[in-house]
Protein backbone atom coordinates (compact mmCIF):
# COMPACT_ATOMS: atom_id res chain seq x y z
CA UNK A 1 0.00 0.00 0.00
CA UNK A 2 1.54 3.37 -0.91
CA UNK A 3 2.45 5.68 1.98
CA UNK A 4 0.56 8.91 2.52
CA UNK A 5 3.48 11.32 2.55
CA UNK A 6 1.47 14.25 3.85
CA UNK A 7 0.99 12.48 7.20
CA UNK A 8 3.59 13.53 9.78
CA UNK A 9 5.83 10.53 10.41
CA UNK A 10 7.24 9.60 13.81
CA UNK A 11 9.81 12.36 14.36
CA UNK A 12 12.30 10.36 16.41
CA UNK A 13 12.26 7.49 13.90
CA UNK A 14 12.75 9.94 11.06
CA UNK A 15 15.61 11.64 12.91
CA UNK A 16 17.26 8.25 13.36
CA UNK A 17 16.86 7.53 9.63
CA UNK A 18 18.39 10.88 8.77
CA UNK A 19 21.32 10.17 11.06
CA UNK A 20 21.77 6.69 9.58
CA UNK A 21 21.77 8.01 6.03
CA UNK A 22 24.31 10.72 6.81
CA UNK A 23 26.70 8.64 8.88
CA UNK A 24 26.35 5.22 7.31
CA UNK A 25 29.25 2.92 8.16
CA UNK A 26 31.54 1.89 5.39
CA UNK A 27 30.33 -1.24 3.59
CA UNK A 28 32.21 -4.37 4.58
CA UNK A 29 34.94 -5.34 2.25
CA UNK A 30 38.38 -6.78 2.23
CA UNK A 31 41.13 -4.46 1.17
CA UNK A 32 44.71 -5.56 0.90
CA UNK A 33 47.46 -3.03 0.79
CA UNK A 34 49.45 -3.52 -2.45
CA UNK A 35 52.75 -2.98 -0.70
CA UNK A 36 51.95 -5.57 1.95
CA UNK A 37 50.88 -8.03 -0.77
CA UNK A 38 54.08 -7.38 -2.71
CA UNK A 39 56.13 -7.94 0.44
CA UNK A 40 54.35 -11.20 1.18
CA UNK A 41 54.80 -12.40 -2.42
CA UNK A 42 58.50 -11.54 -2.33
CA UNK A 43 58.98 -13.41 0.94
CA UNK A 44 57.16 -16.46 -0.43
CA UNK A 45 59.26 -16.35 -3.60
CA UNK A 46 62.50 -16.12 -1.64
CA UNK A 47 61.47 -19.07 0.48
CA UNK A 48 60.64 -21.14 -2.61
CA UNK A 49 63.86 -20.42 -4.50
CA UNK A 50 66.16 -20.57 -1.50
CA UNK A 51 68.54 -23.57 -1.41
CA UNK A 52 67.85 -26.23 1.19
CA UNK A 53 69.34 -25.77 4.59
CA UNK A 54 72.81 -27.36 4.67
CA UNK A 55 72.86 -30.36 6.95
CA UNK A 56 75.75 -32.56 8.01
CA UNK A 57 76.09 -35.79 6.07
CA UNK A 58 74.92 -38.75 8.05
CA UNK A 59 76.21 -41.64 5.86
CA UNK A 60 79.98 -41.67 6.43
CA UNK A 61 81.93 -44.17 4.28
CA UNK B 1 8.31 -4.83 4.71
CA UNK B 2 8.26 -3.29 8.21
CA UNK B 3 7.06 0.27 8.73
CA UNK B 4 10.61 1.35 9.55
CA UNK B 5 12.04 -0.21 6.40
CA UNK B 6 9.22 1.25 4.32
CA UNK B 7 9.89 4.67 5.83
CA UNK B 8 13.61 4.42 5.10
CA UNK B 9 12.93 3.33 1.52
CA UNK B 10 10.50 6.22 1.03
CA UNK B 11 13.03 8.74 2.35
CA UNK B 12 15.77 7.29 0.14
CA UNK B 13 13.45 7.61 -2.87
CA UNK B 14 12.70 11.27 -2.10
CA UNK B 15 16.43 11.97 -1.71
CA UNK B 16 17.24 10.18 -4.97
CA UNK B 17 14.58 12.14 -6.88
CA UNK B 18 15.84 15.44 -5.50
CA UNK B 19 19.46 14.49 -6.18
CA UNK B 20 18.62 13.71 -9.82
CA UNK B 21 17.13 17.18 -10.24
CA UNK B 22 20.12 18.82 -8.54
CA UNK B 23 22.56 16.96 -10.82
CA UNK B 24 20.49 18.02 -13.81
CA UNK B 25 20.54 21.65 -12.68
CA UNK B 26 24.31 21.50 -12.12
CA UNK B 27 24.71 20.33 -15.71
CA UNK B 28 22.70 23.37 -16.77
CA UNK B 29 19.76 21.32 -17.98
CA UNK B 30 16.10 21.36 -17.05
CA UNK B 31 14.04 24.18 -15.63
CA UNK B 32 15.63 26.97 -13.55
CA UNK B 33 16.48 25.42 -10.22
CA UNK B 34 14.49 25.95 -7.06
CA UNK B 35 14.51 23.61 -4.09
CA UNK B 36 10.82 24.21 -3.54
CA UNK B 37 10.21 23.05 -7.10
CA UNK B 38 11.91 19.67 -6.72
CA UNK B 39 10.51 18.88 -3.26
CA UNK B 40 6.87 19.33 -2.36
CA UNK B 41 6.50 21.52 0.71
CA UNK B 42 3.59 19.47 1.98
CA UNK B 43 5.66 16.28 1.77
CA UNK B 44 6.45 15.28 5.35
CA UNK B 45 9.75 13.77 4.18
CA UNK B 46 10.98 16.92 2.45
CA UNK B 47 12.76 18.45 5.50
CA UNK B 48 14.52 15.14 6.17
CA UNK B 49 15.63 14.97 2.54
CA UNK B 50 17.01 18.52 2.70
CA UNK B 51 18.88 17.69 5.91
CA UNK B 52 20.47 14.58 4.35
CA UNK B 53 21.41 16.39 1.14
CA UNK B 54 22.92 19.21 3.20
CA UNK B 55 24.52 22.07 1.29
CA UNK B 56 23.95 20.18 -1.98
CA UNK B 57 20.28 21.13 -1.71
CA UNK B 58 21.42 24.65 -2.63
CA UNK B 59 24.39 23.70 -4.85
CA UNK B 60 22.86 24.97 -8.15
CA UNK B 61 22.73 28.45 -6.58
CA UNK B 62 26.54 28.43 -6.56
CA UNK B 63 26.73 28.28 -10.36
CA UNK B 64 27.98 31.39 -12.11
CA UNK B 65 25.13 33.18 -13.79
CA UNK B 66 22.46 31.25 -11.92
CA UNK B 67 19.29 32.94 -13.04
CA UNK B 68 17.98 33.18 -9.49
CA UNK B 69 15.20 31.38 -7.84
CA UNK B 70 12.53 32.93 -10.04
CA UNK B 71 10.60 34.12 -7.04
CA UNK B 72 11.09 30.83 -5.22
CA UNK B 73 13.82 32.06 -2.88
CA UNK B 74 11.48 32.67 0.04
CA UNK B 75 9.97 29.22 -0.32
CA UNK B 76 13.44 27.67 -0.57
CA UNK B 77 14.61 29.53 2.52
CA UNK B 78 11.52 28.34 4.39
CA UNK B 79 12.21 24.73 3.40
CA UNK B 80 15.82 24.90 4.54
CA UNK B 81 14.81 26.56 7.78
CA UNK B 82 12.26 23.83 8.43
CA UNK B 83 14.93 21.16 7.86
CA UNK B 84 17.35 22.92 10.20
CA UNK B 85 14.68 23.28 12.88
CA UNK B 86 13.40 19.71 12.59
CA UNK B 87 16.80 17.99 12.70
CA UNK B 88 19.22 20.00 14.80
CA UNK B 89 22.43 18.43 16.07
CA UNK B 90 22.03 16.84 19.49
CA UNK B 91 24.42 15.26 21.96
CA UNK B 92 24.21 11.95 20.06
CA UNK B 93 24.78 13.50 16.65
CA UNK B 94 27.77 12.17 14.73
CA UNK B 95 30.58 14.46 13.63
CA UNK B 96 29.48 14.06 9.99
CA UNK B 97 25.94 15.14 10.84
CA UNK B 98 27.18 18.15 12.84
CA UNK B 99 29.45 19.24 9.96
CA UNK B 100 26.67 18.74 7.45
CA UNK B 101 24.30 20.89 9.53
CA UNK B 102 26.95 23.57 9.76
CA UNK B 103 27.47 23.38 5.99
CA UNK B 104 23.75 23.77 5.28
CA UNK B 105 23.60 26.89 7.46
CA UNK B 106 26.68 28.29 5.74
CA UNK B 107 25.24 27.54 2.29
CA UNK B 108 21.95 29.22 3.20
CA UNK B 109 23.74 32.39 4.27
CA UNK B 110 25.92 32.37 1.16
CA UNK B 111 23.40 31.40 -1.51
CA UNK B 112 20.16 32.86 -0.17
CA UNK B 113 21.47 36.22 1.08
CA UNK B 114 18.38 38.14 0.04
CA UNK B 115 16.15 36.10 2.28
CA UNK B 116 16.54 37.48 5.70
CA UNK B 117 15.54 34.38 7.53
CA UNK B 118 17.29 34.23 10.85
CA UNK B 119 19.49 31.21 10.36
CA UNK B 120 20.52 29.28 13.45
CA UNK B 121 24.05 29.67 14.76
CA UNK B 122 25.26 26.13 15.32
CA UNK B 123 28.27 25.43 17.52
CA UNK B 124 31.52 24.74 15.73
CA UNK B 125 31.67 21.02 15.00
CA UNK B 126 34.51 18.96 16.42
CA UNK B 127 37.58 18.75 14.20
CA UNK B 128 40.11 16.66 16.16
CA UNK B 129 39.53 13.71 13.85
CA UNK B 130 40.88 15.66 10.89
CA UNK B 131 44.39 15.21 12.24
CA UNK B 132 44.10 11.94 14.07
CA UNK B 133 42.01 9.56 11.95
CA UNK B 134 43.94 6.98 9.93
CA UNK B 135 43.61 7.50 6.19
CA UNK B 136 40.91 4.88 5.43
CA UNK B 137 38.56 6.21 8.11
CA UNK B 138 39.39 9.81 7.28
CA UNK B 139 38.56 9.13 3.64
CA UNK B 140 35.22 7.57 4.51
CA UNK B 141 34.20 10.49 6.71
CA UNK B 142 35.40 13.15 4.31
CA UNK B 143 33.48 11.53 1.46
CA UNK B 144 30.32 11.85 3.56
CA UNK B 145 30.98 15.59 3.75
CA UNK B 146 31.32 16.06 0.00
CA UNK B 147 28.36 18.47 -0.05
CA UNK B 148 30.62 21.01 1.67
CA UNK B 149 32.96 21.06 -1.33
CA UNK B 150 31.27 24.07 -2.90
CA UNK B 151 32.82 27.40 -3.92
CA UNK B 152 33.21 29.70 -0.91
CA UNK B 153 32.04 27.12 1.62
CA UNK B 154 33.93 25.38 4.43
CA UNK B 155 37.18 27.21 3.77
CA UNK B 156 38.73 26.23 7.11
CA UNK B 157 37.87 22.59 6.53
CA UNK B 158 39.41 22.78 3.06
CA UNK B 159 42.64 24.21 4.50
CA UNK B 160 42.82 21.42 7.05
CA UNK B 161 42.16 18.76 4.43
CA UNK B 162 44.83 20.21 2.16
CA UNK B 163 47.36 18.93 4.69
CA UNK B 164 46.06 15.40 4.15
CA UNK B 165 45.73 15.45 0.38
CA UNK B 166 47.94 12.40 -0.01
CA UNK B 167 45.82 10.40 2.43
CA UNK B 168 42.65 11.37 0.57
CA UNK B 169 44.27 10.40 -2.73
CA UNK B 170 45.05 6.98 -1.29
CA UNK B 171 41.46 6.79 -0.07
CA UNK B 172 40.18 7.63 -3.56
CA UNK B 173 42.16 4.79 -5.12
CA UNK B 174 41.06 2.41 -2.38
CA UNK B 175 37.40 3.36 -2.81
CA UNK B 176 37.55 2.87 -6.60
CA UNK B 177 39.18 -0.53 -6.15
CA UNK B 178 36.45 -1.50 -3.67
CA UNK B 179 33.84 -0.27 -6.16
CA UNK B 180 32.46 2.05 -3.48
CA UNK B 181 31.23 4.62 -5.97
CA UNK B 182 29.66 6.93 -3.43
CA UNK B 183 32.89 7.24 -1.47
CA UNK B 184 34.96 7.50 -4.68
CA UNK B 185 32.82 10.33 -6.01
CA UNK B 186 32.80 12.22 -2.69
CA UNK B 187 36.55 12.00 -2.33
CA UNK B 188 37.04 12.87 -5.99
CA UNK B 189 34.99 16.01 -5.47
CA UNK B 190 37.16 17.07 -2.53
CA UNK B 191 40.36 16.24 -4.41
CA UNK B 192 39.11 18.35 -7.32
CA UNK B 193 38.91 21.27 -4.91
CA UNK B 194 42.23 20.75 -3.13
CA UNK B 195 45.15 22.61 -4.69
CA UNK B 196 47.88 20.00 -4.38
CA UNK B 197 46.19 16.86 -5.67
CA UNK B 198 48.97 14.85 -7.33
CA UNK B 199 48.66 14.77 -11.14
CA UNK B 200 49.77 11.13 -11.07
CA UNK B 201 46.48 10.22 -9.34
CA UNK B 202 44.55 10.36 -12.63
CA UNK B 203 41.66 12.17 -10.98
CA UNK B 204 40.02 13.25 -14.22
CA UNK B 205 39.81 9.80 -15.72
CA UNK B 206 38.98 8.37 -12.28
CA UNK B 207 35.97 10.66 -11.92
CA UNK B 208 34.78 9.84 -15.44
CA UNK B 209 35.10 6.13 -14.65
CA UNK B 210 33.12 6.47 -11.43
CA UNK B 211 30.38 8.40 -13.24
CA UNK B 212 30.17 5.69 -15.86
CA UNK B 213 30.03 2.87 -13.33
CA UNK B 214 27.33 4.29 -11.08
CA UNK B 215 23.78 5.39 -11.72
CA UNK B 216 23.37 6.76 -8.18
CA UNK B 217 22.11 10.36 -8.48
CA UNK B 218 24.21 11.47 -5.50
CA UNK B 219 27.30 10.18 -7.28
CA UNK B 220 26.15 12.24 -10.27
CA UNK B 221 25.98 15.36 -8.04
CA UNK B 222 29.55 14.85 -6.80
CA UNK B 223 31.03 14.22 -10.23
CA UNK B 224 29.10 17.08 -11.83
CA UNK B 225 30.10 19.45 -9.00
CA UNK B 226 33.76 18.49 -9.53
CA UNK B 227 33.33 19.29 -13.22
CA UNK B 228 31.38 22.50 -12.96
CA UNK B 229 32.98 24.12 -9.92
CA UNK B 230 36.54 22.85 -10.06
CA UNK B 231 37.04 21.89 -13.71
CA UNK B 232 38.00 18.25 -13.06
CA UNK B 233 36.68 15.01 -14.51
CA UNK B 234 35.51 16.50 -17.81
Amino acid sequence: MPMDRTVQPDTSALAAEVEDLMSAPEPDGVFRDSRECAGAALLLGLLLVSPPTPRPKTDTK
Amino acid sequence: MTDQAQGAAALSAVIADAASEIALALRGEGDPYALSRILRQEDALAPAAVRVLGADALAPYALDGHPGADGAGNADAAMVREALTAFPPTGDTSAVSAWSYHGLVEASRAFLPAHTTRWPSPPEPGDDWLDTEPWPRLSHRVSQLASLALPGLALDLTDRLAGRTEDLARGFVRAVRRRDWHQSAGLGRWLARLPQTPPTLGLDSGLRFVRQMSDDPRVAIHVTAAQRFFGRGR
